[in-house]
This record gives C-alpha cells, sequence and structure tokens, in this order.
C-alpha cells in the first residue's frame, strides 16, 4: 500500500506529465466493421465514467489501483504538448475515429495505428478495459 | 651381451605388440554416449548461415546418422518457405575449417568423433516478406545398436528479411501498387503486422485473383482504378475497409483501398459473435465492404464529383466536405438538397443501417450497396421510409443507375452480400409497426 503510494507520488513529482486536475476523456468512434465503440471519462482520483456507444449504456466508478498505477504510469509517457493535434488523414473513410482530451489539450487518430507509441499504449489500456467491461457484464 | 640381446629382442616385440593393438580399430566398440547441443535459438538474417555444434560424451565406434527435420507450422503466417534455405546441410569434423555437403536431411556424427559443427544455409532472395520463423528437430537415428541418452532440444530459428519496404509508404498491412498490367505488387509490408497464413500466401503468391478480378469490374464499370491495396488480417480493430485519394492534393485520382480479410475468409455470427473460416468468399461482408467502398469512390472522386481545391465555405456554394466542394451536380451534392437540407420528415428508417447516420458521406456509401444487393426496389409510396427514399434516390440517379446491373453481372458477390447486416431488417417498419418496403422483403431469410 504504501509502496503503491510512494509510486504515484514519484510520478506526480518527476514525470513528464503529471496528471493531477486533468479531465482524461478517450472516444473511439464507428468503422465499417465490427469495432469497439466507446467513450470513457477519467480522473486522477480514479473515478470514471465509460459509456458503451453502441448500445447507449453509461456505467460510472473508481478504477481498481492497479489500474490507476497502470494509467498514471502511461500518462507520464506522453508529451500532450508535443502531439500533433490531428494524427489522422482526415481523407481516410471508414477508419474509427479516436479521440483524446487531456486538460487542454486534444488529439484525434484514424484508427490505432495513426497513434504514436505512448499514445498507442494508453489506447491499449483502455480497449482493455472496455474488453474486461464486455467480459463482465 | 647374450642377455642385452634378449632384453632388446623383447622390448621391439613389446613396442610391436603395441603398435598393433593400438591401431586395431575393431578392437574399440562403444555404443553408448550422451549427446547434446547448447544452442536453441537463433535469430538470422537471410542469406547467413545457421551453424551450431552439438556434441557427444563419449566417441563412438560407429558412425552415428542424425536426422534434421524442419518444421514449420503452416497456421502462423510467418513459416519459412523451402526456396528460402539450402536443401543440404553441411558439417564439420574440426572446428569448421573443412565442411562436407550432405542433402537431404541427415548429417554424421563420424565414429571417434565427439563434437560435430552443423550450419544449414540461408538463401538471400530479392523478395520482400515478412520474417520467417521454423524448428529444426535433431534426432539421432540409433536403431537398435546405440544407446544414446540426453538429446537435442528443437532449435527454433528466426531468419530476418533484408529487403527494404516503400520508405514513402506508412502501411497498414501489406501494400501492393498496381501496374499497368493490372498486376498488383508488394511494394512495402508493415513489420509490425499481425502475422496469418493468409497474408504469408498473399506474399509468396500475390493477390487473391479473384479479388483482382473485382477491382478490374470496378474499374471497367466506375472508370476509377484502385491503384493501391493495404491488407490486413486482424481482429483487433476489427474495421472492415477504408479508402481515400492520394491525389487529392493534384487534384486527381489516386485511390487506395485497405481491406481487412478476415471479412473474406471468416464467416461471423451476430448471435454468438463467433467468427468461422472459411474459403475466400465475396458473398457475404466482404462483398458488401468492396462496394461500401467502391461507392465512396464513385461520390467523391475529382473526376465529376468534388473540387478538392476548394476548401471553405465561403467559396462554396454547395455541400463541403474534407475532400474539397462538392460539384453542383455531384450525386452527393443533390443527395445532400433532397434529404439533408430540407425539412422533409419521412417514416423511420431514415437511414438503411446504423453506420450510414454517421455522416453524408457513410449514408451514400451505405445506400448505394444497399441498391446494388437487393433483388428490387420498391417503389415510393406516401408512407415510404427516408431509407427506401435514398435508395431510390440512387436508383433514379444519372449517374448511378446504371452501374447496377453491371455490378450484378461481374462482380464475384453478383447480390449475396447483403447478409452482413440481417438485424437491419427489423428496423424496416413504420410509426404503426408494420414492415415498410426499404428493403427488398422477398430476399432470402436469414
Amino acid at each position: 500500500m504504501k509502496y503503491n503510494i510512494f509510486f504515484i507520488f514519484l510520478l506526480t513529482h518527476f514525470c513528464q506529465s503529471s496528471w493531477s486536475d486533468e479531465l482524461l476523456s478517450i472516444e473511439f468512434g464507428e468503422c465499417l466493421g465490427n469495432c469497439p465503440v466507446y467513450s470513457l471519462e477519467i480522473q486522477s482520483n480514479g473515478f470514471f465514467v465509460f459509456t458503451d456507444l453502441k448500445h447507449k449504456t453509461t456505467q460510472q466508478g473508481k478504477l481498481k489501483k492497479e489500474k490507476l498505477i497502470e494509467l498514471h504510469q502511461i500518462l507520464s509517457l506522453i508529451d500532450f504538448k508535443e502531439l500533433k493535434k490531428q494524427h489522422s488523414n482526415k481523407l481516410i473513410r471508414d477508419l474509427p475515429k479516436i479521440t483524446i482530451t487531456y486538460g487542454e489539450y486534444n488529439v484525434n487518430f484514424s484508427g490505432r495505428k495513426s497513434a504514436p507509441p505512448p499514445v498507442l499504449k494508453l489506447i491499449k489500456w483502455a480497449d482493455d478495459y472496455h474488453q474486461q467491461q464486455l467480459s463482465a457484464s | 651381451m647374450k642377455k642385452t640381446a634378449k632384453i632388446r629382442s623383447l622390448s621391439w616385440l613389446l613396442i610391436a605388440s603395441l603398435f598393433i593393438i593400438g591401431c586395431e580399430d575393431d578392437e574399440f566398440i562403444n555404443f553408448t554416449s550422451t549427446i547434446s547441443s547448447e544452442e536453441t535459438f537463433f535469430d538470422v538474417e537471410e542469406g547467413k548461415d545457421i551453424t551450431f555444434n552439438i556434441n557427444l560424451t563419449e566417441e563412438l565406434s560407429e558412425d552415428l546418422p542424425l536426422e534434421m527435420d524442419i518444421i514449420r507450422d503452416l497456421e502462423s503466417g510467418v513459416y519459412i518457405n523451402p526456396e528460402d534455405y539450402q536443401d543440404y546441410y553441411e558439417y564439420s569434423t574440426d572446428s569448421g575449417q573443412n565442411w562436407k555437403r550432405v542433402r537431404p536431411n541427415r548429417v554424421i556424427i563420424p565414429k571417434r568423433t565427439k563434437n560435430l559443427r552443423v550450419r544449414l544455409p540461408t538463401i538471400n532472395d530479392q523478395k520482400l516478406e515478412v520474417d520467417e520463423e521454423f524448428s529444426l528437430k535433431i534426432s539421432p537415428l540409433t536403431g537398435s545398436v546405440f544407446n544414446i541418452s540426453g538429446g537435442i532440444q528443437p532449435i527454433k530459428i528466426i531468419v530476418r528479411d533484408n529487403e527494404e519496404s516503400d520508405e514513402n509508404v506508412d502501411a497498414y498491412g501489406l501494400y501492393f501498387k498496381r501496374d499497368a498490367n493490372n498486376n498488383y505488387n508488394l511494394t512495402a509490408i508493415n513489420r509490425g503486422i499481425e502475422p496469418h497464413k493468409v497474408l504469408k500466401n498473399y506474399i509468396d503468391n500475390g493477390v487473391n485473383e479473384q479479388l483482382i478480378k473485382d477491382l478490374k469490374v470496378l474499374d471497367e464499370i466506375g472508370g476509377i482504378p484502385v491503384n493501391y491495396l493495404d491488407l490486413v488480417y486482424t481482429h483487433h480493430e476489427e474495421w472492415a475497409g477504408f479508402v481515400f485519394n492520394k491525389g487529392q492534393a493534384e487534384s486527381k485520382d489516386d485511390w487506395e483501398m485497405g481491406l481487412n480479410l478476415i471479412y473474406a475468409y471468416e464467416r461471423f455470427d451476430e448471435n454468438f459473435q463467433t467468427y468461422t473460416e472459411t474459403d475466400y468468399t465475396t458473398k457475404g461482408p466482404f462483398g458488401f465492404i468492396l462496394v461500401h467502398e467502391y461507392g465512396h469512390i464513385l461520390t467523391l472522386n475529382v473526376k465529376e464529383e468534388v473540387n478538392p481545391y476548394i476548401r471553405n465555405s465561403a467559396n462554396c456554394n454547395n455541400l463541403l466536405i474534407h475532400e474539397g466542394c462538392l460539384h453542383e451536380k455531384s450525386v452527393l451534392n443533390q443527395f445532400n438538397r433532397k434529404f439533408y437540407i430540407n425539412d422533409d420528415i419521412y417514416n423511420e428508417p431514415n437511414f438503411v443501417t446504423d453506420y450510414a447516420k454517421t455522416n453524408i458521406v457513410e449514408d451514400i456509401a451505405e445506400t448505394f450497396a444497399f441498391y446494388i444487393g437487393q433483388n428490387s426496389i420498391n417503389r415510393v409510396t406516401e408512407e415510404s421510409s427516408g431509407a427506401l427514399r435514398k435508395i431510390n434516390f440512387i436508383s433514379e440517379n444519372e449517374r448511378l443507375k446504371d452501374l447496377k446491373t453491371q455490378m450484378i453481372n461481374k462482380l464475384s458477390s453478383g447480390q449475396d452480400f447483403m447478409d452482413i447486416y440481417p438485424s437491419i431488417r427489423k428496423l424496416n417498419r413504420n410509426h404503426k409497426g408494420e414492415p415498410v418496403s426499404c428493403i427488398d422483403i422477398k430476399q432470402k431469410k436469414i
């Protein structure tokens, strides 16, 4: 327990992006096919709102400590200031649009592949979480 | 003196005896030893040798044959092709100074030898491929003669392809470029691609012939070729396809199409949310995807539909989208006028699928695919849904209406691709709950 707190302390004090008041929001849009369509809004304390945009259901709760630590770690690797706003080619039709908002920053991607590696980790984290929610329901 | 001579004679006799005994191989008999090899993994660039040692704890009095088996997992999608390695092995008993070549798959640990070095040369070809893997299983052929303990773990080997992908291409998967003869040539591979046996087959043998034929048919009918194909086989994102015009900035049609081949080689069960493998088929989702994507090309091309140089609303009196300003008489602009910027309210459903609700560009591509996929289109009545009206719009459009017969007759799918969205049929009811003829209710039941 105290190690976890210490670890979060280290992350928030020494890493690239210390997550405090920013609301993190990730939204995955429709594609032609069978893509997961959902959004996740998460605060740094772990409170989240998960919305299944396909089935129009919403779920609120608090992330488990391990998941929150993972997320802090991943966010510490992403420098939102340096990210281009638009990573996607707007001319591409039928790939899912992915929008990530972090505080004042907003970035867009066409399909998961257009995201740079650290962001891809965040997307994968969200997809895993979405998969867990599906399995649990 | 006599004594000295006697001793000398006995000494010679002893030396002669020792010499005779020492040189007599037949006297050395040993069929028992322990075999081993330290190597279990190799990662080599194509063209390089895979070299490893095999050791015995005791020399044997007879040659010990070793059988070498290349184990390829044909399901893996990364298996090595026989033309990527030599059809012989070489072995050396003097730490690699002299080599003896053997084929096809048997090397020998010669008698009175404990250490053997073996090599398998790989071939440096000029072909763009994925990195390939196989295992080498080495088994002593002991018969009933030898008593060999120990063993050699199968050696896992990765052979790295050294051809470079086209660096100007950021491919999702396998990237093929069309040439003047309508062949699609592999020019780039995303090295992080999820391997699959279907993709491996496309790398080794080219794009499926039926797919090439269908793309050619679409070009003949629509007048705009698909110049680039980006093919993946993935369940992760489960996107089905994409298109975009690489020549948009230069106001020319230079279209790329991405396709997820799971929809051609697997059948999705909506009820159980499971996939089952099939042979390549366009009679199902993949046929629908091809028509949908080509629907985009027909409605977003710069040849007749879009002016890509007008990018702001101040200079565009018609529909403005990412691709540019639609021409007044373009199909999409007319579709916009008829269904998006007037106040008419129609019965539900107003869209042929949920995905059509995404935006007007997807709406017309989905509607186009429904128009092609239906045996007959019911006429619009006062009560007709918005979706049926949209299908009728396509059927009456000068640019699109005549394509249907050609596509049905020439595409490998025919019309048998409408079961991609079986559940959508349940939507087609009016406000009273009565069936509305948005789609062809005479079609076969799913």
